[in-house]
Protein backbone atom coordinates (compact mmCIF):
# COMPACT_ATOMS: atom_id res chain seq x y z
CA UNK A 1 0.00 0.00 0.00
CA UNK A 2 2.78 2.32 1.22
CA UNK A 3 4.24 2.24 -2.59
CA UNK A 4 1.39 2.72 -4.11
CA UNK A 5 0.54 5.89 -2.29
CA UNK A 6 4.28 6.65 -2.87
CA UNK A 7 4.63 5.65 -6.84
CA UNK A 8 1.08 7.66 -7.02
CA UNK A 9 2.76 10.66 -5.54
CA UNK A 10 5.81 10.62 -8.13
CA UNK A 11 3.23 10.25 -10.93
CA UNK A 12 1.99 13.46 -9.90
CA UNK A 13 5.11 15.17 -8.69
CA UNK A 14 7.32 14.49 -11.86
CA UNK A 15 5.42 16.15 -14.52
CA UNK A 16 4.32 18.67 -11.84
CA UNK A 17 8.58 19.32 -11.98
CA UNK A 18 8.15 20.10 -15.63
CA UNK A 19 5.33 22.94 -15.46
CA UNK A 20 6.35 24.86 -12.83
CA UNK A 21 10.26 24.21 -11.27
CA UNK A 22 10.11 26.02 -8.07
CA UNK A 23 7.51 23.09 -7.20
CA UNK A 24 10.04 20.79 -8.21
CA UNK A 25 12.99 22.31 -6.06
CA UNK A 26 10.23 21.82 -3.43
CA UNK A 27 9.57 18.40 -3.98
CA UNK A 28 13.55 17.84 -4.38
CA UNK A 29 13.99 19.46 -0.54
CA UNK A 30 11.46 16.70 0.54
CA UNK A 31 12.76 14.01 -0.65
CA UNK A 32 16.02 14.74 -0.04
CA UNK A 33 15.62 15.10 3.65
CA UNK A 34 12.62 12.47 4.14
CA UNK A 35 13.69 9.65 1.66
CA UNK A 36 10.36 8.73 1.60
CA UNK A 37 11.52 5.81 -0.97
CA UNK A 38 13.17 3.90 1.98
CA UNK A 39 10.16 3.78 3.96
CA UNK A 40 8.91 2.38 1.02
CA UNK A 41 7.91 -2.03 1.40
CA UNK A 42 9.16 -3.47 -2.19
CA UNK A 43 9.02 -1.76 -5.25
CA UNK A 44 9.74 1.83 -4.91
CA UNK A 45 12.47 1.26 -3.11
CA UNK A 46 14.87 0.88 -6.12
CA UNK A 47 13.38 4.49 -7.74
CA UNK A 48 15.93 6.69 -7.64
CA UNK A 49 13.52 9.48 -6.98
CA UNK A 50 16.00 12.37 -6.07
CA UNK A 51 17.32 11.47 -9.00
CA UNK A 52 14.42 12.06 -11.22
CA UNK A 53 13.34 15.07 -9.38
CA UNK A 54 16.40 16.19 -10.11
CA UNK A 55 16.63 16.31 -13.59
CA UNK A 56 13.22 17.00 -14.31
CA UNK A 57 13.16 20.24 -12.15
CA UNK A 58 17.23 21.05 -13.62
CA UNK A 59 15.59 20.17 -17.18
CA UNK A 60 12.30 22.42 -16.27
CA UNK A 61 14.49 25.34 -15.16
CA UNK A 62 16.94 25.21 -18.20
CA UNK A 63 13.61 25.38 -20.78
CA UNK A 64 12.11 28.49 -18.48
CA UNK A 65 11.30 31.31 -20.50
CA UNK A 66 10.27 33.76 -17.73
CA UNK A 67 13.43 32.31 -14.98
CA UNK A 68 14.76 34.89 -13.23
CA UNK A 69 17.99 35.93 -13.39
CA UNK A 70 21.16 34.11 -12.43
CA UNK A 71 22.70 35.92 -9.75
CA UNK A 72 26.14 36.24 -7.71
CA UNK A 73 26.44 37.08 -4.09
CA UNK A 74 28.90 36.55 -0.96
CA UNK A 75 26.89 33.78 -0.26
CA UNK A 76 27.22 31.72 -3.46
CA UNK A 77 30.97 32.96 -3.95
CA UNK A 78 31.64 30.94 -0.57
CA UNK A 79 29.77 27.78 -1.22
CA UNK A 80 31.52 27.57 -4.59
CA UNK A 81 34.86 28.09 -3.19
CA UNK A 82 34.04 25.34 -0.50
CA UNK A 83 33.35 22.91 -3.94
CA UNK A 84 36.64 23.85 -5.20
CA UNK A 85 38.90 23.26 -2.09
CA UNK A 86 36.57 19.67 -1.57
CA UNK A 87 37.76 19.01 -5.10
CA UNK A 88 40.90 19.94 -4.50
CA UNK A 89 40.90 17.79 -1.59
CA UNK A 90 38.99 14.90 -2.80
CA UNK A 91 41.89 14.64 -6.19
CA UNK A 92 45.59 15.11 -3.77
CA UNK A 93 44.05 13.12 -0.52
CA UNK A 94 45.86 11.31 1.64
CA UNK A 95 44.58 8.20 0.85
CA UNK A 96 41.75 7.55 -1.56
CA UNK A 97 38.83 5.37 -0.44
CA UNK A 98 35.41 4.47 -1.30
CA UNK A 99 34.44 6.57 1.58
CA UNK A 100 35.50 9.88 0.11
CA UNK A 101 34.53 9.01 -3.28
CA UNK A 102 30.74 8.75 -2.12
CA UNK A 103 30.99 11.77 0.22
CA UNK A 104 32.26 13.85 -2.79
CA UNK A 105 29.61 12.63 -4.86
CA UNK A 106 27.13 13.42 -1.64
CA UNK A 107 28.57 17.10 -1.34
CA UNK A 108 28.34 17.86 -4.78
CA UNK A 109 24.73 16.96 -5.42
CA UNK A 110 24.02 18.90 -2.38
CA UNK A 111 25.28 21.99 -3.66
CA UNK A 112 23.56 21.42 -6.70
CA UNK A 113 20.38 21.30 -4.09
CA UNK A 114 20.80 24.41 -2.69
CA UNK A 115 22.24 26.16 -5.57
CA UNK A 116 18.94 25.54 -7.31
CA UNK A 117 17.01 26.22 -4.07
CA UNK A 118 18.83 29.85 -5.00
CA UNK A 119 17.68 30.75 -8.03
CA UNK A 120 14.42 29.39 -8.30
CA UNK A 121 12.33 30.71 -4.76
CA UNK A 122 12.05 33.89 -5.48
CA UNK A 123 8.52 34.90 -3.96
CA UNK A 124 6.87 34.62 -0.80
CA UNK A 125 4.50 31.49 -1.33
CA UNK A 126 7.27 29.67 -3.08
CA UNK A 127 9.22 30.78 0.06
CA UNK A 128 6.73 29.88 2.45
CA UNK A 129 6.59 26.30 0.87
CA UNK A 130 10.45 25.26 1.47
CA UNK A 131 9.56 25.95 4.76
CA UNK A 132 6.62 24.12 4.79
CA UNK A 133 8.80 21.04 2.92
CA UNK A 134 11.42 21.31 5.36
CA UNK A 135 8.94 21.29 8.44
CA UNK A 136 7.18 18.19 6.95
CA UNK A 137 10.09 16.24 5.61
CA UNK A 138 11.56 16.53 9.32
CA UNK A 139 8.46 17.17 11.25
CA UNK A 140 7.76 13.36 10.38
CA UNK A 141 10.28 11.88 12.33
CA UNK A 142 9.64 13.96 15.55
CA UNK A 143 5.39 13.22 15.14
CA UNK A 144 6.54 9.65 14.37
CA UNK A 145 9.04 9.09 17.16
CA UNK A 146 6.80 11.56 19.89
CA UNK A 147 4.04 9.47 19.38
CA UNK A 148 6.02 6.50 20.26
CA UNK A 149 7.98 8.03 23.40
CA UNK A 150 4.41 9.09 24.75
CA UNK A 151 2.55 5.88 24.00
CA UNK A 152 5.13 3.75 25.66
CA UNK A 153 5.33 6.59 28.51
CA UNK A 154 9.19 7.43 27.64
CA UNK A 155 10.44 3.63 27.10
CA UNK A 156 11.02 4.26 23.53
CA UNK A 157 14.69 5.40 22.63
CA UNK A 158 14.94 7.42 19.44
CA UNK A 159 17.93 5.60 17.80
CA UNK A 160 17.78 7.84 14.77
CA UNK A 161 16.89 7.58 10.80
CA UNK A 162 18.51 6.00 7.54
CA UNK A 163 18.03 9.56 5.76
CA UNK A 164 18.76 11.46 8.74
CA UNK A 165 21.74 9.74 10.72
CA UNK A 166 22.16 8.46 14.04
CA UNK A 167 20.09 9.62 17.33
CA UNK A 168 22.75 12.73 17.54
CA UNK A 169 22.00 14.21 14.00
CA UNK A 170 19.01 13.29 14.54
CA UNK A 171 18.44 15.35 17.47
CA UNK A 172 20.73 18.21 15.50
CA UNK A 173 18.01 18.02 12.52
CA UNK A 174 14.97 18.07 14.51
CA UNK A 175 16.19 21.15 16.40
CA UNK A 176 16.60 23.25 13.62
CA UNK A 177 13.27 22.55 12.14
CA UNK A 178 11.57 23.28 15.61
CA UNK A 179 12.11 27.22 14.69
CA UNK A 180 10.28 26.62 11.24
CA UNK A 181 7.53 25.31 12.93
CA UNK A 182 7.12 27.77 14.96
CA UNK A 183 7.15 30.58 12.24
CA UNK A 184 4.63 28.67 10.15
CA UNK A 185 2.56 28.48 13.34
CA UNK A 186 2.60 32.50 13.42
CA UNK A 187 2.05 32.65 9.48
CA UNK A 188 0.01 29.95 8.18
CA UNK A 189 -3.74 31.02 7.01
CA UNK A 190 -5.31 27.94 7.70
CA UNK A 191 -6.27 27.30 11.70
CA UNK A 192 -6.09 23.17 11.50
CA UNK A 193 -2.63 23.59 9.67
CA UNK A 194 -1.62 25.95 12.60
CA UNK A 195 -3.05 23.10 15.39
CA UNK A 196 -1.22 20.29 13.58
CA UNK A 197 2.32 22.53 13.84
CA UNK A 198 1.71 23.48 17.54
CA UNK A 199 1.42 19.92 17.92
CA UNK A 200 4.23 19.17 16.29
CA UNK A 201 6.40 21.33 18.01
CA UNK A 202 5.58 19.36 21.25
CA UNK A 203 6.04 15.61 19.74
CA UNK A 204 9.52 16.92 18.31
CA UNK A 205 10.70 18.10 21.47
CA UNK A 206 9.73 15.07 23.09
CA UNK A 207 11.71 13.33 20.11
CA UNK A 208 14.76 15.67 20.53
CA UNK A 209 14.60 14.40 24.59
CA UNK A 210 14.55 10.90 23.79
CA UNK A 211 17.21 10.45 21.44
CA UNK A 212 19.17 10.93 24.86
CA UNK A 213 21.73 13.22 23.05
CA UNK A 214 23.41 15.23 25.18
CA UNK A 215 24.19 17.58 22.43
CA UNK A 216 20.71 17.92 21.34
CA UNK A 217 19.97 18.81 25.09
CA UNK A 218 22.35 21.83 24.54
CA UNK A 219 21.00 22.40 21.63
CA UNK A 220 17.59 22.63 22.89
CA UNK A 221 18.58 25.10 26.00
CA UNK A 222 19.87 27.22 23.36
CA UNK A 223 16.87 27.24 21.56
CA UNK A 224 14.99 28.10 24.65
CA UNK A 225 16.95 31.03 25.05
CA UNK A 226 17.06 32.60 21.69
CA UNK A 227 13.07 31.96 21.60
CA UNK A 228 13.20 34.15 25.03
CA UNK A 229 15.46 36.83 23.47
CA UNK A 230 13.38 37.07 20.90
CA UNK A 231 9.67 37.00 22.08
CA UNK A 232 7.87 39.99 22.41
CA UNK A 233 5.97 38.67 25.89
CA UNK A 234 9.17 37.50 27.58
CA UNK A 235 7.34 37.15 30.57
CA UNK A 236 5.06 34.92 29.41
CA UNK A 237 7.33 33.02 27.61
CA UNK A 238 9.54 32.25 30.75
CA UNK A 239 6.65 30.88 32.43
CA UNK A 240 5.74 28.82 29.68
CA UNK A 241 9.57 27.35 29.47
CA UNK A 242 9.39 27.32 33.28
CA UNK A 243 6.22 24.59 32.74
CA UNK A 244 7.77 23.05 30.02
CA UNK A 245 10.99 22.31 32.09
CA UNK A 246 8.86 21.84 35.27
CA UNK A 247 7.84 18.61 33.37
CA UNK A 248 10.87 17.44 31.86
CA UNK A 249 11.89 17.18 35.11
CA UNK A 250 8.96 15.10 36.36
CA UNK A 251 8.28 13.09 33.59
CA UNK A 252 11.84 12.25 32.10
CA UNK A 253 12.94 8.72 32.41
CA UNK A 254 15.66 7.63 34.76
CA UNK A 255 17.92 6.89 32.16
CA UNK A 256 18.03 10.67 30.41
CA UNK A 257 19.04 12.21 33.70
CA UNK A 258 21.99 10.09 34.21
CA UNK A 259 22.86 10.52 30.31
CA UNK A 260 22.66 14.33 30.95
CA UNK A 261 24.83 13.73 33.97
CA UNK A 262 27.72 12.96 32.18
CA UNK A 263 28.19 16.24 30.54
CA UNK A 264 29.52 16.87 34.39
CA UNK A 265 32.16 13.97 34.23
CA UNK A 266 33.15 14.54 30.79
CA UNK A 267 37.03 13.79 31.31
CA UNK A 268 36.30 10.57 32.96
CA UNK A 269 33.51 9.68 29.88
CA UNK A 270 35.04 7.00 27.43
CA UNK A 271 32.85 8.37 24.47
CA UNK A 272 33.85 11.86 24.92
CA UNK A 273 37.82 11.23 25.50
CA UNK A 274 37.32 9.38 22.44
CA UNK A 275 36.29 12.50 20.59
CA UNK A 276 38.75 14.56 22.03
CA UNK A 277 41.42 12.17 20.59
CA UNK A 278 39.65 12.23 17.15
CA UNK A 279 39.98 15.98 17.39
CA UNK A 280 43.43 15.96 17.84
CA UNK A 281 44.13 14.06 14.96
CA UNK A 282 42.02 15.84 13.10
CA UNK A 283 43.72 19.51 13.94
CA UNK A 284 47.16 17.61 13.40
CA UNK A 285 45.85 16.39 9.94
CA UNK A 286 45.08 19.83 9.58
CA UNK A 287 48.37 21.43 10.58
CA UNK A 288 50.21 19.15 8.17
CA UNK A 289 48.04 19.74 5.11
CA UNK A 290 46.65 23.57 6.17
CA UNK A 291 45.35 24.27 2.67
CA UNK A 292 43.47 21.17 1.73
CA UNK A 293 42.99 19.14 4.67
CA UNK A 294 43.68 15.26 4.55
CA UNK A 295 40.66 14.57 2.37
CA UNK A 296 37.18 13.90 2.76
CA UNK A 297 36.80 11.87 5.71
CA UNK A 298 40.50 11.35 6.70
CA UNK A 299 40.28 11.26 9.96
CA UNK A 300 38.37 7.98 9.52
CA UNK A 301 40.90 5.95 7.23
CA UNK A 302 42.97 3.71 9.45
CA UNK A 303 46.36 4.70 7.55
CA UNK A 304 45.51 7.97 8.42
CA UNK A 305 44.54 7.27 11.68
CA UNK A 306 47.57 5.28 12.65
CA UNK A 307 50.12 8.01 11.59
CA UNK A 308 49.15 10.54 13.30
CA UNK A 309 47.81 8.84 16.47
CA UNK A 310 51.91 8.46 17.24
CA UNK A 311 52.08 11.91 17.26
CA UNK A 312 49.63 12.48 19.97
CA UNK A 313 51.73 13.55 22.20
CA UNK A 314 52.51 17.07 20.54
CA UNK A 315 49.19 18.23 21.87
CA UNK A 316 49.62 16.90 25.57
CA UNK A 317 48.66 20.00 26.85
CA UNK A 318 45.06 18.36 26.76
CA UNK A 319 45.11 15.25 28.14
CA UNK A 320 43.66 12.15 26.77
CA UNK A 321 44.19 8.72 27.05
CA UNK A 322 46.16 7.09 24.33
CA UNK A 323 44.49 6.29 20.85
CA UNK A 324 42.88 3.23 20.66
CA UNK A 325 43.73 1.41 16.76
CA UNK A 326 40.18 1.76 15.77
CA UNK A 327 39.51 5.21 13.95
CA UNK A 328 36.68 7.36 14.73
CA UNK A 329 34.87 9.87 13.40
CA UNK A 330 35.72 13.62 14.18
CA UNK A 331 32.49 14.10 16.10
CA UNK A 332 32.04 17.89 15.52
CA UNK A 333 31.35 19.65 12.67
CA UNK A 334 34.83 22.22 12.77
CA UNK A 335 36.91 19.22 13.18
CA UNK A 336 35.78 17.37 10.64
CA UNK A 337 35.98 19.92 7.92
CA UNK A 338 39.56 20.99 9.72
CA UNK A 339 40.61 17.76 8.88
CA UNK A 340 39.11 17.10 5.78
CA UNK A 341 39.49 20.35 4.03
CA UNK A 342 42.20 21.90 6.16
CA UNK A 343 42.05 25.45 7.42
CA UNK A 344 40.92 26.94 4.14
CA UNK A 345 38.12 25.08 4.49
CA UNK A 346 36.94 25.64 8.22
CA UNK A 347 37.32 29.49 7.11
CA UNK A 348 35.44 28.75 4.17
CA UNK A 349 32.58 27.16 6.52
CA UNK A 350 32.93 29.81 9.29
CA UNK A 351 32.20 32.40 6.43
CA UNK A 352 29.36 30.63 5.38
CA UNK A 353 27.86 30.67 8.64
CA UNK A 354 28.52 34.43 8.78
CA UNK A 355 26.95 34.84 5.33
CA UNK A 356 23.70 33.19 5.99
CA UNK A 357 23.25 35.32 9.19
CA UNK A 358 23.74 37.98 7.39
CA UNK A 359 21.09 37.59 4.44
CA UNK A 360 18.58 36.88 7.37
CA UNK A 361 19.78 40.06 9.32
CA UNK A 362 19.21 41.77 5.88
CA UNK A 363 15.79 40.48 5.41
CA UNK A 364 14.91 41.26 8.88
CA UNK A 365 15.45 45.09 8.29
CA UNK A 366 14.40 45.31 5.20
CA UNK A 367 10.78 43.87 6.38
CA UNK A 368 10.93 46.36 9.46
CA UNK A 369 11.37 49.36 7.17
CA UNK A 370 8.99 48.61 4.31
CA UNK A 371 6.39 47.36 7.04
CA UNK A 372 4.50 45.51 4.29
CA UNK A 373 5.96 42.43 5.22
CA UNK A 374 6.26 41.54 8.77
CA UNK A 375 6.22 37.77 7.75
CA UNK A 376 9.43 38.21 6.79
CA UNK A 377 10.27 38.62 10.47
CA UNK A 378 9.11 35.56 11.42
CA UNK A 379 10.94 33.67 8.53
CA UNK A 380 14.73 35.37 8.80
CA UNK A 381 14.25 34.83 12.63
CA UNK A 382 13.42 30.77 12.12
CA UNK A 383 16.51 30.63 9.91
CA UNK A 384 18.81 32.29 11.85
CA UNK A 385 17.70 30.08 14.90
CA UNK A 386 18.28 27.27 12.82
CA UNK A 387 21.36 28.20 11.80
CA UNK A 388 22.42 29.30 15.10
CA UNK A 389 21.52 25.74 16.96
CA UNK A 390 22.53 23.76 13.67
CA UNK A 391 26.11 25.61 14.93
CA UNK A 392 25.54 24.86 18.21
CA UNK A 393 25.08 21.18 18.07
CA UNK A 394 27.26 20.59 15.55
CA UNK A 395 30.16 21.79 17.82
CA UNK A 396 29.54 17.84 19.04
CA UNK A 397 28.29 16.35 15.37
CA UNK A 398 29.85 15.28 12.62
CA UNK A 399 27.17 17.12 10.61
CA UNK A 400 29.41 19.24 7.97
CA UNK A 401 28.13 17.25 5.18
CA UNK A 402 24.38 17.19 5.79
CA UNK A 403 22.06 18.80 3.51
CA UNK A 404 19.90 20.62 5.77
CA UNK A 405 23.00 22.68 6.45
CA UNK A 406 23.26 24.09 2.67
CA UNK A 407 19.31 23.92 2.33
CA UNK A 408 18.97 26.45 5.58
CA UNK A 409 21.91 28.84 4.02
CA UNK A 410 20.07 28.73 0.47
CA UNK A 411 16.85 29.37 2.44
CA UNK A 412 18.49 32.48 4.28
CA UNK A 413 19.76 34.02 0.32
CA UNK A 414 16.00 33.01 -0.68
CA UNK A 415 14.87 35.41 2.24
CA UNK A 416 17.19 38.41 1.74
CA UNK A 417 16.12 38.25 -1.96
CA UNK A 418 12.31 37.84 -1.50
CA UNK A 419 12.50 40.69 1.32
CA UNK A 420 14.60 43.37 -1.07
CA UNK A 421 12.12 42.63 -4.03
CA UNK A 422 9.11 43.13 -1.99
CA UNK A 423 10.26 46.55 -0.77
CA UNK A 424 8.43 49.26 -2.20
CA UNK A 425 10.30 51.70 -4.29
CA UNK A 426 11.19 54.50 -1.83
CA UNK A 427 8.82 57.81 -2.47
CA UNK A 428 10.27 60.63 -3.91
CA UNK A 429 9.78 63.54 -1.91
CA UNK A 430 10.05 66.59 -4.51
CA UNK A 431 12.10 68.75 -3.31
CA UNK A 432 11.87 72.89 -3.13
CA UNK A 433 14.09 75.11 -5.46
CA UNK A 434 14.77 78.77 -5.78
CA UNK A 435 13.56 81.24 -8.56
CA UNK A 436 17.13 80.06 -9.61
CA UNK A 437 16.46 76.77 -9.56
CA UNK A 438 19.08 75.89 -6.56
CA UNK A 439 17.59 73.58 -4.14
CA UNK A 440 16.74 75.48 -0.85
CA UNK A 441 17.44 73.46 2.45
CA UNK A 442 15.42 72.10 4.91
CA UNK A 443 15.84 74.62 7.50
CA UNK A 444 15.27 77.27 5.26
CA UNK A 445 11.93 76.04 4.12
CA UNK A 446 10.91 76.03 7.56
CA UNK A 447 12.08 79.88 8.05
CA UNK A 448 10.03 80.47 4.78
CA UNK A 449 7.02 78.86 6.19
CA UNK A 450 7.66 80.87 10.12
CA UNK A 451 7.97 83.74 7.86
CA UNK A 452 4.23 83.51 6.45
CA UNK A 453 2.75 82.19 9.69
CA UNK A 454 3.69 85.25 10.84
CA UNK A 455 2.53 87.41 7.95
CA UNK A 456 -0.25 85.02 8.71
CA UNK A 457 -0.99 85.86 12.76
CA UNK A 458 1.03 89.27 12.14
CA UNK A 459 3.93 89.98 14.64
CA UNK A 460 3.30 92.54 17.43
CA UNK A 461 -0.50 92.14 16.62
CA UNK A 462 -3.31 92.93 18.85
CA UNK A 463 -4.09 89.00 18.35
CA UNK A 464 -1.57 88.22 21.15
CA UNK B 1 1.10 4.42 12.68
CA UNK B 2 4.30 5.39 10.58
CA UNK B 3 2.02 4.25 7.38
CA UNK B 4 -1.01 7.14 8.64
CA UNK B 5 1.93 9.65 8.89
CA UNK B 6 3.71 8.89 6.21
CA UNK B 7 0.31 9.04 3.80
CA UNK B 8 -0.47 12.25 5.69
CA UNK B 9 2.49 13.34 5.01
CA UNK B 10 2.71 13.02 1.04
CA UNK B 11 -1.34 13.97 0.71
CA UNK B 12 0.00 17.42 2.55
CA UNK B 13 3.07 17.83 0.44
CA UNK B 14 0.95 16.81 -2.76
CA UNK B 15 -1.85 18.69 -2.04
CA UNK B 16 0.47 21.77 -1.11
CA UNK B 17 2.42 22.33 -4.16
CA UNK B 18 -0.38 21.32 -6.34
CA UNK B 19 -2.98 24.26 -4.54
CA UNK B 20 0.08 26.52 -4.75
CA UNK B 21 0.63 26.26 -8.47
CA UNK B 22 -2.88 26.61 -9.25
CA UNK B 23 -2.67 29.62 -7.43
CA UNK B 24 0.03 31.21 -8.99
CA UNK B 25 -1.71 30.31 -12.58
CA UNK B 26 -4.81 32.74 -10.93
CA UNK B 27 -5.53 36.06 -11.78
CA UNK B 28 -4.47 38.89 -9.23
CA UNK B 29 -7.26 39.09 -7.16
CA UNK B 30 -8.80 36.06 -7.70
CA UNK B 31 -9.39 34.24 -4.03
CA UNK B 32 -6.23 31.91 -3.03
CA UNK B 33 -7.31 27.87 -3.55
CA UNK B 34 -4.34 26.99 -1.04
CA UNK B 35 -4.27 27.00 2.52
CA UNK B 36 -0.82 26.67 2.53
CA UNK B 37 -0.16 30.22 2.64
CA UNK B 38 0.60 32.76 4.75
CA UNK B 39 -2.35 35.27 6.01
CA UNK B 40 -0.89 38.51 5.71
CA UNK B 41 -3.51 40.06 7.79
CA UNK B 42 -3.35 37.94 11.03
CA UNK B 43 0.44 38.65 10.43
CA UNK B 44 -0.38 42.38 10.27
CA UNK B 45 -2.37 42.21 13.02
CA UNK B 46 0.39 40.71 15.63
CA UNK B 47 3.21 42.68 14.58
CA UNK B 48 4.76 45.87 15.76
CA UNK B 49 6.09 46.66 12.15
CA UNK B 50 2.93 47.32 10.71
CA UNK B 51 1.28 49.51 8.25
CA UNK B 52 2.24 52.62 6.35
CA UNK B 53 5.91 53.86 7.04
CA UNK B 54 5.84 57.33 9.05
CA UNK B 55 6.46 60.09 7.55
CA UNK B 56 9.39 62.35 7.39
CA UNK B 57 8.69 64.88 9.64
CA UNK B 58 5.50 65.81 11.32
CA UNK B 59 3.72 68.71 10.72
CA UNK B 60 3.43 71.27 13.79
CA UNK B 61 -0.26 71.81 14.92
CA UNK B 62 -1.37 75.02 13.54
CA UNK B 63 0.81 75.09 10.39
CA UNK B 64 -1.02 74.18 6.95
Amino acid sequence: MRDLVLALFWVVAIPLAFINPAAGIVIWVWDALLSPTELAYSFMQSVETNKLIAIATLISFAIAQNKDKIFFDRTIAIMVGIVLVATASYMFALVPSDMSDQLYMKLLKEMVLAFAIMFLITTKEWLYLIILAVTVALGFLGVKEGLIALLTAGGHHVVGSRAVGDNNQLAAALISAIPFMYALWRCTASRTIRMGLLGAIFLTTVTVIMTYSRGGFVGLIVLALLFLKGSRHRFLTLILLGIAGAALLNFAPEAWFSRVDTIQDASSDTSFMGRVIAWKISYLIAADNPLLGGGLHAVQLQPVWTHYARDLRQLDFIYTPPADLTPHAAHSLYFEVLGDLGFTGLLLYLGLFWAALANCKAARKAAIKSRSMPWMIDFSDAVRTSLICYAVTGAALSVGYYELLFVLVAISVCCRRVALSTMPEPEVVPVATSAKGKRVPQMARLGVARQNSRQNFGVGSTRF
Amino acid sequence: MESFLLFCNVVLMALAVVLTVVDERRKRGAPRASPFRINEAMVARESKHRGAPPPLYTRRKGRK
